[in-house]
């Protein structure tokens, strides 16, 4: 029984993490349609540069802060730069924009920081309190409830704000919403930059865990794609959902079935929903599905 | 292309092959040869990713993990001493076979996210290649039980492989050309142009997008094969996202589903990535960064370029000679 | 007219974007270009991961010749020694590669990369061209395929792990349970140490196994909890046993934990920080077990800024391996008879002790010793065999 709650909680830990790449990249998919495959490697990126404020001296909170709002900032500029100039072509040209940025950002972070391991210091320390037989690190608790916080702030944004609507309005009809006075570009340019903001929380999180490699991105950009289809495409509730359980799955697999096979359950999953209910669990967009 | 009858379209395949063969043999030996190597074998794949994706306009990324299967397909059946040919052919079935599963699973969903689906597939056959200790050895690969030889040429070794790929990827090119021109190829382009009008002219949308899935496949699962018996080796590593998202970039810079266009930049990609930059650090950042200015700025790749240079070439021909009007 | 001079200004640039990558692809080829028909220089070829997760041994590479050339020369009879270099990334597939390319140079000797499986995949293709591969690895199918030209520099985990198999049982440890990684070295390195175990009258009671590339161990660790062992021994490469030790301390693994030699690697120490400390782990090179070992920890420390570890010290005696077999051998060998020259050298006053092989590439005298770690540096604990 301890190692079944062990089990959920290592899961849930690691499924709050996941929760935040997905809700980045939902948040960019709802608002602008696109596919964001960079959105792991910015995660990734977001520890990096925090590092670099740790070794420069500031205090490892204020660092992790400073490292976060960089990546909102360079995301941000990526979608000025690269990505703008792409939005009236066929969607597949900024999808596949996004790739060559995915590869750029991780052969940046080789040629910047090395490709050998690092080590960024995580919020609090990994020794577990042992309670009842079963180990809880005070880092899990930080994660988790970091994660809350944010999440819980994002669906306040989206909901009740301006800016939030005007997110809501461009993904249903850009044009239409344009002839409100809502600034197109800039709610894009909005979406991006909080995608990058959740990727660097997700990242500075996260990378204690994994270590901090320039391919660890890849990795985290793939289950949060996964949650984000499981928990239906542009459905933000629908990410948090998908993150935390596809993170118990892959847990739970892991001890009671097969550890090398289990991180199978996340393409199986997007297999199947993608196969059986294309709008996911919570999602409601049918814009990925086929009008033929 | 008015110029170019059928048949003298062919001859300049045949002429363009027995001339590259004998270029090649002549001037490149050890390390380029290696990488002329490469670049077929990736040409090859790449083919068969623009019938998916420039043709139909499928985004995928599994490219390289069906070449995987196909490679592992064939180093087991010559372990189980199946002769070469037979193995090549089954190879080929077996990436077909699994391609066609992410043209069934994805003929739900609109041809750009399809790259989901096809991320799935990639890591999943990875997934289970570097696991599966019994059958593929993980991740320390497996030597390949039986190296073929072709009229003496040993085809394990650099330029033995060369004399057979080369005139390879101009028989598939040629055949890809052809395929283009078919019903079939005609049918792929009015389904990636508008699926409405498509459906409306009559075309079963569906079975030809899984057809052109198991086409594209069966591509990768002969490149995957070839790779092999060029290394008389196999590994999962060389079937990662790495390389199927270099294939995507291949077609992508080829531009405008041409077949002319993968070839070339097939070997342009393949010198950068895997040649050139393999001990300069910023090698790679130099690979991201081009790619992303080329996706801005040359939306329609070498094939655009090639027919501007074309079209400027004819207007300088045509004012030279005085026999157009100036523009 | 506005549409043709938009394209066309669209088009040039797309031209000189692509001129722009194939004028950088004009530059020259990777690796050193080796001299035309002239025989005065003698090449070497390197096969190291330079890039990737395990590149550090790359740098060790660099390194370990630059110490190697200044104590025993760098050039033979005033012939030179030209090392060419060739990236294996620690992954068979491009092991391959990367030797083809060597191999398309001409040396008379290679220096075989770290990781296990990639020499595995090289030495038919190396042993065909009968060109010696000097090598550290530790899997002992290495020396086991049957090939004349490859020669081992360290004690292989066959001959290890039968004394450290004894030593654990001779402490009083009776449920013991294995991680490991399912790469040539891992599986080699656990299967050795469970039949020492076995032998010993204590097979382990968990072995479980994870791949390269995972992250995640929890499954693996909470399987040794549920057995309840009262000794674990975590295996991987640096990244990976880190992370494993870290995580099998969040996870509340609280029995004794041993690892292979890697635990005295820096990139171990960084990855697992405080989770490392008091680990024990067992190999053949402490800094402070000989006036040798003190000396090239000290060298390597205060040059380069790492610890000297039982790899950076390997890496450092295949050099010196390769530069005395070419003295013995004479600047004008041929690869067979530097070859020769390799199976019959003994070299003394090097750190891990005497170094001359079997005539199956196996290491004469192989030194193991137990050590800890505590407070950030390696301790000895115990000499199982050989003399330091």
């Amino acid at each position: 029984m301890a190692i079944l709650i062990q089990t959920l909680i290592s899961g849930a830990a690691a499924g709050a993490v996941y929760a935040l790449i997905a809700l980045g990249f939902t948040l960019i998919y709802k608002t602008t349609r696109i596919i964001n495959l960079a959105q792991g490697d910015l995660a990734i990126l977001g520890a990096y540069i925090s590092l670099t404020f740790v070794r420069i001296g500031l205090p490892v909170p204020l660092a992790l802060l400073a490292g976060i709002i960089c990546t909102g900032i360079v995301t941000a500029l990526i979608e000025r730069v690269a990505l703008r100039p792409l939005y009236r072509r066929p969607l597949a040209i900024p999808i596949l924009c996004t790739i060559g940025i995915a590869v750029t950002l991780e052969s940046v972070m080789q040629v910047v920081w090395g490709s050998l391991p690092l080590a960024l210091p995580a919020m609090a320390s990994s020794t577990p309190w042992n309670i009842g037989g079963v180990a809880i690190t005070p880092e899990q608790v930080v994660i988790f409830a970091a994660a809350i916080v944010v999440a819980v702030i994002l669906l306040v944004l989206v909901d009740s704000t301006r800016l939030g609507r005007a997110m809501r309005g461009t993904a249903a009809d850009a044009e239409v919403v344009s002839l409100f006075g809502v600034n197109t570009d800039l709610t894009y340019l909005a979406s991006f930059a909080i995608g990058g903001l959740l990727a660097g929380i997700a990242g500075v999180l996260i990378v204690p865990t994994i270590g901090l490699l320039p391919s660890r991105g890849l990795d985290l950009s793939i289950f949060g794609f996964s949650a984000a289809v499981l928990g239906g495409l542009g459905s933000l509730p629908g990410a948090i959902l998908g993150g935390v359980l596809i993170a118990i799955l892959v847990n739970l697999m892991q001890v009671y079935v097969s550890p090398s096979y289990a991180s199978g359950v996340t393409y199986v999953l997007m297999g199947i929903v993608l196969l059986i209910r294309v709008r996911g669990i919570l999602g409601d967009d049918l814009e990925a599905v086929r009008q033929v | 292309m008015s110029f170019l009858t059928p048949s003298r379209r062919f001859a300049a395949f045949v002429a363009g092959a027995a001339l590259l063969v004998v270029v090649v043999q002549l001037t490149l030996a050890g390390p380029d040869l290696l990488i002329v190597d490469e670049a077929c074998v990736y040409a090859i794949a790449a083919l068969g990713l623009n019938v998916i994706f420039g043709m139909t306009g499928l985004l995928s990324v599994a490219q390289a993990a069906l070449m995987g299967i196909g490679g592992y397909t064939l180093t087991l059946m010559v372990a189980r001493h199946v002769g070469m040919l037979p193995a090549l052919a089954l190879a080929c079935v077996a990436a077909a076979a699994v391609s066609a599963l992410t043209g069934v699973i994805g003929g739900r969903i609109r041809s750009h996210y399809f790259i989901l689906i096809s991320l799935a597939l990639a890591e999943g056959i990875i997934l289970v290649l570097v696991n599966d200790m019994q059958l593929t050895g993980g991740t320390n690969g497996v030597a390949l039980a039986a190296s073929p030889t072709v009229f003496g040429l040993a085809l394990g070794t650099p330029d033995g492989f060369a004399y057979v790929a080369v005139p390879l990827v101009f028989a598939i090119w040629y055949l890809t050309d052809c395929l283009r021109a078919s019903r079939f190829g005609i049918a792929l382009l009015a389904i990636s142009t508008d699926e409405y009008l498509a459906a409306v002219a009559g075309i079963a949308t569906n079975r030809y997008r899984v057809l052109a899935t198991v086409v594209g496949g069966a591509y990768a699962g002969f490149a995957g094969g070839l790779l092999t018996i060029a290394d008389s080796y196999i590994g999962p590593q060389n079937f990662g996202l790495d390389t199927g998202i270099l294939l995507l970039l291949i077609v992508v810079l080829a531009g405008a589903g041409s077949n002319a266009g993968t070839v070339v930049a097939a070997l342009i990609l393949t010198y950068l990535a895997h040649g050139l930059l393999t001990l300069t650090v910023v090698g790679e950042l130099i690979y991201g960064l081009a790619i992303v200015i080329l996706i801005i700025v040359a939306p329609d790749g070498l094939a655009g370029l090639g027919r501007l240079a074309r079209r400027g070439a004819r207007t300088a021909w045509l004012r030279l000679t005085a026999r157009g009007q100036p523009a | 007219m506005l549409f043709e001079s938009s394209g066309i200004k669209r088009g040039l640039a797309g031209m000189m974007a692509v001129a722009g990558i194939v004028a950088t692809a004009c530059g020259s080829t990777s690796g050193n270009t080796g001299g035309s028909a002239d025989t005065t220089p003698i090449t070497v070829g390197i096969v190291m991961p330079y890039t990737g997760d395990e590149s550090y041994y790359g740098k060790f590479a660099d390194n370990a010749w630059e110490m190697a050339m200044a104590k025993y020369g760098s050039s033979i009879n005033g012939h030179p020694i030209q090392l060419v270099k060739a990236d294996s990334k620690c992954s068979p597939t491009d092991a391959v590669t990367a030797t083809r390319d060597v191999l398309a140079r001409k040396p008379v000797a290679i220096m075989a990369p770290a990781c296990s499986a990639d020499t595995l995949a090289m030495l038919p293709i190396t042993t065909a061209a009968k060109v010696p591969l000097v090598s550290e690895n530790l899997a002992e199918a290495v020396t086991q395929q049957g090939s004349a030209y490859v020669w081992v520099v360290n004690p292989n985990d066959g001959v290890t792990n039968k004394f450290f198999g004894s030593w654990l049982v001779q402490q009083g440890y009776s449920h013991i349970g294995i991680i490991h990684d399912t790469t040539s070295y891992g599986q080699g390195n656990s299967s050795t140490l469970a039949s020492a175990l076995t032998a010993a009258g204590k097979a382990p009671v968990v072995n479980a196994s994870y791949t390269f590339s995972a992250t995640d161990y929890s499954g693996q660790i909470l399987s040794l909890k549920k057995a309840n062992v009262d000794a674990a021994y975590l295996e991987g490469y640096d990244l990976q046993a880190g992370n494993l030790v870290k995580q099998a301390k969040s996870l509340g693994l609280s029995v004794p934990i041993f690892l292979p030699t890697i635990a005295a690697d820096d990139t171990f120490a960084q990855t697992a920080g405080d989770a490392a400390d008091g680990v024990t782990f067992v190999t053949s090179f402490i800094p402070g077990m000989s006036p040798a070992a003190t000396q090239i920890a000290n060298d390597t420390k205060s040059k380069y800024g790492y610890s000297a570890n039982m790899d950076s010290v390997g890496i450092y005696e295949q050099a010196v391996a390769i530069i005395q077999g070419l003295k013995a051998a004479g600047p004008t060998a041929t690869s067979d008879q530097l070859n020769t020259a390799i199976g019959k050298l003994s070299i003394s006053g090097l750190p891990m002790g005497q170094l001359s092989f079997k005539s199956d590439g196996e290491i004469n005298n192989p030194l193991v010793v137990v050590g800890t770690r505590k407070n950030g540096q390696a301790q000895q604990v115990a000499v199982l065999t050989g003399t330091l």
